[in-house]
């Protein structure tokens, strides 16, 4: 039971003015930008600003740099997003099957990537694909394979990138499906043995439709992740080579703070929050219906 | 056991050490090139370990590049912005699982709404909002912001759920005032979340990025992970440099992780039951 008590607005002050201040208030800021012409004249004078409505969104729909900028970022979400859950799906039933003393030592190995600062990660990773002396290139000639030039072609290095994301990624997923395969009981899989049921079996009958809603929603938690995509692209590639990398955010950073175009800027913003709430929305939605089987 | 368990089982154990091995290896292998100097690293290569292990590259980033300062600077910042968030996530939390007060409703889905809304994308206004009060360059411009945390909030709010209401209860028929039940029932009682959701907001601030980047933009403000981007511009061809600058990065989190992971994986848990 709660009890009725007007003190309890004095606890969540704080709280509440610190949103209001740093979340809500620049949210709307950023829809008032994304609606002016701000850009460097109006920063000198603010005579020079202007409302100008939605155009900057239109002007977003016909310039190949977004378009480019949204296809980077979703080109890392649709494989990022499905490699990530896979290696987080596997990793924690592995962990999971094995002997108790083992797993907390491959538990903490998988998770130390997520703790890591992305920018030394991706100074890190510059290092191993690079195509001189890098290590990968080294193991791949060794090997008799091919070295490609892995920062340096459009194609490999949005694939490089989505690589170093998703190594840096998987094990928050794993941690948190591990949690989820422990909450189901094993008499469910007792039962199935009974009935005959191989590992296979267990494992497409059992393991996967119980940790849906758990894997659902840590698709969600990667994607809105991985669609924030910034540091390892301006740390490895710069958004290159010809803007192969760059990412929705990074052509915000560079339009609002190299180039003092805060209205197109603001536009790219708001276009990424609006993407991440259909996201967010339809995340909601599939798992009701999970909920309603 | 029948031949089939234990194929499996060895290959799971099998693959398991791929994985590890994948995940430590990048790792280990910087750690070993700052430890190294110039003839190792200079031509193809570098060995898996060093020949002459020296800190030397430590030595020089810290000297040459300040790495001292900008070591202090995130420290003070991730110190100050865990104690404010959980100040701020634990009274919020609390109340708005265990306090019935007018417009608690509203106050519970705007912070799930803020849950929702992606902070990088709120940079440019911050900017401005922050320029005008003539705070850019200050600590206050990376602590204010990070505190305003709303999935502390909601991690509180779902621990505070799972312990029975009467506890409270029975310190409020003997006529404790709320502040003093906050103080001394409820603190100890959260104490486990309070540390899990100090040790994610202490990572997170320490490895953020783009804002710290944004607003810290004088000579000596900047926190490590910027300094190193910046540091990284200009001398990326040094590759022992650079591997000293991203080991001093990594290396306090790491040891942070392997101190508190106890509470650190229950908060990674916890985020994900939430709702």
């Amino acid at each position: 039971m709660t009890r009725k008590h007007p003190s309890g607005v004095l606890f969540v002050l704080p709280a509440l003015l610190l949103l209001a201040l740093f979340v809500f208030i620049p949210l709307i800021g950023v829809f008032g930008l994304s609606l002016t012409d701000f850009d460097v004249y109006a920063l000198a004078d603010s005579a020079n600003l202007h409302l100008i409505g939605a155009a900057n969104y239109w002007h977003l729909l016909r310039d190949r740099q977004a378009w480019q900028a949204l296809e980077v970022t979703l080109v890392v979400v649709l494989v990022g997003v499905p490699a990530t859950l896979l290696l987080s799906l596997i990793s924690a039933l592995m962990i999971e099957s094995i002997a108790e003393r083992w797993r907390g030592l491959f538990r903490t190995a998988l998770f130390v990537p997520v703790v890591c600062s992305t920018v030394a990660i991706a100074i890190s990773w510059r290092y191993l694909l690079n195509t001189r002396f890098g290590l990968v290139n080294h193991l791949l000639a060794l090997l008799g394979l091919g070295t490609p030039d892995w920062l340096g072609s459009p194609n490999l290095a949005i694939l490089a990138i989505t690589l170093v994301v998703v190594w840096k990624g998987f094990g928050y997923g794993m941690i948190i499906v591990a949690a989820a395969r422990r909450e189901i009981p094993d008499e469910l899989y007792d039962a199935a043995r009974i009935e005959g049921a191989g590992v296979r079996q267990r494992l497409l009958r059992i393991t996967v439709p119980m940790l849906a809603p758990t894997l659902g929603l840590l698709a969600l938690l990667d994607v809105s992740g991985y669609w924030q995509l910034f540091a390892e692209p301006y740390v490895l590639t710069q958004g290159g080579p010809l803007g192969s990398t760059t990412s929705l955010l990074l052509l915000m950073y560079e339009r609002g703070f190299r180039w003092w175009r805060w209205g197109t800027a603001s536009a790219i913003a708001m276009a990424l929050t609006a993407v991440m709430w259909l996201f967010a929305w339809v995340q909601r939605h599939t798992r009701a219906g999970w909920r309603g089987e | 056991m029948s031949l089939r368990t234990r194929a499996l089982q060895v290959t799971t154990y099998l693959g398991l050490a791929i994985l590890a091995i994948a995940t430590l290896f990048p790792l280990l292998w910087v750690t070993s090139i700052a430890l190294m100097r110039a003839p190792e690293t200079a031509a193809g290569t570098p060995p898996l370990w060093p020949h002459h292990p020296t800190l030397y590259n430590v030595v020089d980033i810290i000297r040459r590049q300040h790495l001292g300062r900008y070591f202090f600077n995130s420290m003070v910042v991730a110190a100050a912005t865990t104690a404010l968030s959980v100040l701020v996530a634990g009274s919020a939390g609390y109340a708005l699982a265990r306090v019935d007060f007018r417009g608690r409703r509203l106050v519970s889905w705007l912070v799930m709404l803020g849950v929702l809304i992606p902070n990088q994308a709120l940079v440019l206004p911050l900017f401005e909002m922050f320029r005008a009060v003539h705070l850019i360059n200050h600590y206050a411009a990376l602590v204010l912001p990070a505190a305003a945390n709303p999935v502390g909030i909601v991690l509180v709010q779902a621990y505070m759920r799972g312990i029975p209401a009467e506890i409270l209860d029975a310190a409020r028929i003997d006529g404790a005032s709320e502040w003093r039940i906050f103080r001394s029932i409820v603190v100890p009682l959260m104490a486990p979340m309070l540390a899990a959701v100090g040790v994610l907001i202490f990572v997170v601030s320490w490895n953020d990025f783009m804002w710290p980047m944004i607003a810290m933009q004088q000579e000596g403000m900047q926190t490590l992970p910027v300094a190193l981007a910046a540091i990284d511009r200009e001398h990326y061809q040094d590759i022992g440099l650079m591997a000293a600058g991203a080991t001093v990065t990594i290396l306090p989190m790491v040891l942070v992780f392997l101190a508190s992971q106890r509470y650190y994986l229950r908060s990674v848990i916890a985020g994900s039951l939430t709702d």
